[in-house]
């Protein structure tokens, strides 16, 4: 009996606890401040590729409020997990409970086909740092933007880099039957044969270790060059099993593969040279403007860590939203207005949207596996190989 | 007829918490004031999706309603349907959120690609459903125990991954545009409209998943009183021993199947017309482990509890949210705990209580507390 009522003490305790933390949430519209959210996945499988771009729209706005401006932004992040259900709930809890005037996010493909409807008819803008499936700016709809390119201009990218700065004439691409590396990596496969290259591909599947099969084919077709659409776990094993096969061609893989856990999942001796595109800069140099270098500098020192992928779309996302702020517009309605107009050179490119809600500049960065570090070669159109 | 009032009122599993006292009261009770609980049980429900409860119950930042809708209400219908085959048939079913696919997809095919409405892919989906129920029953539900959840559990991967590969469901995109159910008119009170179908209101689904639940107890609690119930109980106990008394069990088996799977199909009409997009990775194994948790939690076998269990099961990991990664911890410390305290289930079903407290009953070899006397009738074998 003491063991049950201590147990149910406990639990009401814990309940108490929760109504307490749960009440600084913080609406928005009392006049000298205002609410933007961030969704996307930071505690699930892939919350690698989420982290840090929350963490550059984080950067940003803190540093919006230290210059203690007439209407304070707060920053509320939502956790989906990348699950398009739990994403619904979050971003009707959100525009309902919260009233935030924008989101930066959802941060996914597959969460923004089923979050977009809901901020279409709510009215919230949003901008997502790291959705790139092609159909999203299909449509039509006018509350959403995006500061990254699409999966068709990534592909389009990495066809060009493949065929004029490889020399690449066999083009084997392998995807993990999902839905943003099967989109990817049929859309290079497509791009490539256009380009006067042969193609073979094959699928893997994502929950198993042992690829053979697929590292099998690839060898027998002696490839130039391997593309692997999908995330970073898998590129890790299948690249791992290429190169203890023997396969002594490229190695090349999309924006979901670039982060650290690559290297240690292919092997550092493995991994060297391999290849990876990405509509994201991550420029810790100041190789293609200054701004980039500052942002970096930045970073590192609030968050003890390398800028990251999507870490600088999250601030150019950010941003974008600071803009209208201090031009005045503090409602959603007013905010999105501003969107259609706003142009401004952002830490990674110039942030400007067209009518869809794509960004004007369409530009596909590529990266090479040096040591330890991920190293930008640069723009997909001029980078070559070292 | 009522079975529980020929039951011993002393129990002596579980903990201190009780629910007998209200159960004798509730056995007693007259008809007038059963319905009277039960016409405040459905109000109560219609008021739960109240922003004053919710402030309480979702504090996170989510909305209370769309919660209660895509998450809770969902679970507590399936787990409803699940009861019927692993709580009242004995059936260790694993692969559970296959017909909740197989509710979704239907309506993503018939309602996108021929305009079918709302109403008419509901009815469509059920009887999918049950038919695949069915197709998994018939070759399957000769095994037992082990075996039989092993197959469940593969026929689950199997819907999953023939979605995941079919070109004509688009493969892992899923199916995006799935319409809302037609709007039944703008008929308003309290400032909410309960039959208008939109996107941002959540609230007119989990009145809608409310009405199917109510429709699914009804349902299934006259089955549980019937000869049909009467014989999953005997099935459930000792299925050689009631084959041999004439019940054809195998035809009751299929049926306890079939109707879990209709349940679940409905399920999956409601979710991927709410969502409007489903994708394969909506129907992931772990749905079929929360609803089983939800169902074994709650007290197997007992409506009441298939109904506490998956509210539990889908509310506490929301409710601790702030947590971030330790909420699951959490969850499973909980169930842990559950585990120790009422092994029996949160609200068990009197009667499987009872059975078990006699020993040998139930589920064959799932239930842990079953051992003792198996063993014993083990040893008599051996002699």
């Amino acid at each position: 009996m003491m063991r049950v009522a201590g147990a149910v003490a406990m639990s009401a305790v814990l309940a108490l606890g929760a109504g307490a933390c749960g009440g600084d949430g913080g609406g928005s519209g009392d006049g000298d401040s205002i609410t933007i959210g961030f969704m996307g996945d930071l505690t699930g499988e892939n919350s690698g590729l989420v982290i840090p771009p929350k963490q550059g729209a984080e950067l940003a706005i803190e540093q919006y409020n230290a210059t203690n401006p007439e209407v304070k932004i707060n920053f509320k992040t939502y956790d989906s997990q990348g699950k398009p259900e739990q994403a619904t709930t979050l971003a009707l809890g959100a525009v309902k409970q919260d009233k935030i005037v924008g989101l930066i996010g959802p941060a996914f493909s597959g969460e923004s086909q089923s979050v977009g409807p809901i901020l279409e008819e709510a009215k919230i803008p949003s901008v997502s740092p790291s959705a790139t499936s092609i159909t999203l700016a299909e449509k039509g709809w006018e509350w959403w933007h995006r500061v990254v390119a699409d999966d068709a201009v990534q592909s389009a990218g990495v066809a060009t880099f493949l065929s004029s700065s490889l020399g690449a004439k066999k083009v084997f691409t392998v995807h993990d039957n999902q839905d943003y590396g099967k989109g990817l990596a049929d859309a290079i496969g497509s791009a490539v044969k256009a380009k006067g290259a042969t193609v073979q591909t094959d699928a893997v599947d994502d929950n198993a270790t042992d690829y053979s099969s697929t590292v099998n084919k690839i060898v027998d077709f002696k490839p130039d060059a391997v593309y692997f659409g999908g995330y970073y776990a898998v590129a890790g094993r299948l690249f791992k099993q290429l190169a203890e096969a023997g396969y002594e061609g490229k190695m090349m893989s999309g924006d979901g593969s670039l982060a650290s856990e690559l290297i240690t999942g292919t092997g550092e001796e493995n991994a060297q040279g391999a290849l990876l595109s990405c509509g994201c800069l991550i420029d810790t140099d100041g190789k293609t403007n200054a701004n980039a270098k500052k942002f970096a500098d930045d970073y590192k020192a609030k968050f003890k860590s390398e800028v990251a992928i999507y870490s600088t779309e999250g601030y150019d996302a950010a941003t974008a939203f600071i803009k209208a702020v201090q031009a005045g517009n503090t409602t959603a309605e007013e905010i999105n207005k501003f969107l259609e107009t706003v142009s401004f050179d952002g830490v990674g490119k110039p942030i400007k949207f067209d009518q869809n809600g794509e960004l004007a500049a369409q530009d596909i960065f590529i990266y090479e596996v040096q040591g330890k570090a991920i190293k930008l070669l640069g723009n997909a159109n001029e980078a070559k190989v070292s | 007829m009522n079975m529980t009032k020929k039951l011993p009122s002393k129990s002596n599993g579980g903990g201190g918490l009780s629910l007998d006292p209200l159960r004798d009261w509730w056995a007693g009770a007259a008809g007038w004031q059963r319905w009277g609980v039960y016409v405040l049980l459905i109000i109560g429900a219609l008021l739960l999706p109240s922003n004053a409860i919710g402030s309480f119950m979702a504090p996170s930042g989510a909305d209370w309603a769309a919660m209660l809708s895509d998450q809770i209400a969902i679970y507590v219908l399936l787990a409803i349907g699940l009861n019927v085959v692993v709580g009242m048939a004995g059936l260790l079913d694993l692969g559970y959120v296959a017909f909740y696919a197989v509710g979704g997809y239907t309506i993503a095919i018939f309602a996108v690609k021929y305009d079918w409405s709302f109403w008419e892919t509901l009815v469509l989906a059920i009887v999918f459903a049950a038919a695949s129920g069915v197709i998994l029953g018939a070759p399957t539900l000769r095994l037992r125990g082990d075996y039989l959840a092993i197959v469940t559990l593969g026929f689950g991967e199997i819907v999953k991954r023939t979605a995941n590969n079919s070109d004509y469901v688009n493969g892992p995109r899923g199916v995006q545009g799935i319409p809302h159910p037609p709007t039944l008119s703008e008929f308003e009170i309290f400032g909410v409209q309960p039959f208008s179908y939109g996107i941002l209101d959540s609230r007119p689904y989990y009145y809608m998943l409310v009405f199917f639940i109510v429709l699914a107890i009804i349902f299934v609690k006259r089955l549980e009183r019937s000869r049909v119930g009467r014989a999953w109980t005997s099935i459930r106990e000792d299925e050689d021993a009631a084959e041999l008394m004439g019940v054809p069990t195998f035809r009751f088996k299929l049926a306890a199947f079939a109707i879990g799977a209709a349940i679940g199909g409905s399920g999956g009409v409601v979710f991927a017309a709410k969502q409007t997009s489903i994708l394969p990775t909506n129907f992931e194994f772990m749905v079929s482990a929360l609803v089983l948790a939800a169902v074994v939690l709650g007290g197997s076998g007992s409506i009441p509890g298939a109904m506490l269990g998956a509210f539990v099961v889908a509310w506490l990991p929301e409710r601790f949210r702030f947590l971030d990664d330790y909420r699951m911890l959490l969850f499973g410390a909980a169930l842990v705990a559950m585990m120790i305290f009422r092994p029996e289930g949160l609200w068990p079903s009197r009667q499987r209580k009872a059975e078990l407290a006699e020993g040998g009953g139930g589920m064959g070899h799932m239930g842990a507390e079953v051992g003792e006397q198996q063993t014993g009738a083990a040893a008599e074998v051996t002699k």
